[in-house]
């Protein structure tokens, strides 16, 4: 082996991996835009996002509040109300999108490699192989 | 063959990533693709394979 390296963040920084990583979480037309405005949110505490899932759109139940992601300087980051993460959409939402998020980056480069992808899934731990 | 290979522990959301095959300037290269999709990492070290440099040999000449 010639490199090793970790990634432990909870932000995205590829707009179209989010994107991909979201849709296989069941969000598959979130609306993009820029600073766009969070609904249910305290009116004191206002809210904006870039990628927005309303919070009507969500597996058929209504959340306390929209799920937003803003674009920061690392990425896109989580913006997502306490209550539903707990009663709603699950603690381990933001995980399960990480993820996603990261089985799409391994499509990626095997498109960018032009190589092959195996994918293997062992216990909790998913192993995927890209040879180029 | 050089490979990828990712390692995704579902429970924390942690993404391991070993770069296999490739040595010096090129795995530079492709880890700074899996940057650009993954993020900043929180653990970045190169391996005892990516110091290894390509084998020449000296021609040496016969003094006779």
């Amino acid at each position: 082996m010639s490199k090793y390296m970790t990634f432990e963040s909870q932000s995205f920084p590829n707009r179209e991996l989010l994107l991909d990583a979201l849709a296989e979480c069941g969000f598959a037309s979130p609306t993009q835009g820029s600073n766009l405005p969070l609904k249910g949110w305290d009116k004191k505490n206002p809210q904006t996002a870039d990628i927005v899932i309303g919070r009507g759109d969500v597996m058929g139940q209504s959340l306390l509040g929209d799920v937003g992601f803003k674009k920061t300087a690392q990425g896109y980051v989580a913006i997502i109300d306490d209550m539903d993460l707990e009663y709603r959409l699950g603690k381990d939402f933001v995980v399960r999108l990480q993820n996603s998020y990261h089985e799409a980056s391994a499509r990626k480069m095997a498109k960018k490699l032009g190589g092959t992808l195996i994918k293997e899934r062992v216990g909790k731990t998913i192993k995927i192989r890209v040879k180029f | 063959m050089p490979e990828i290979e990712f390692t995704i522990d579902t429970e924390t959301g942690k993404c391991e990533t070993e770069i296999k095959g490739i040595q010096g300037s090129a795995c530079e290269q492709t880890a700074r693709q899996l940057r650009q999709v993954l993020g900043s990492p929180t653990t970045d070290r190169k391996t005892a394979e990516f110091h290894i440099k390509p084998q020449s040999k000296r021609r040496v000449g016969s003094n006779e």
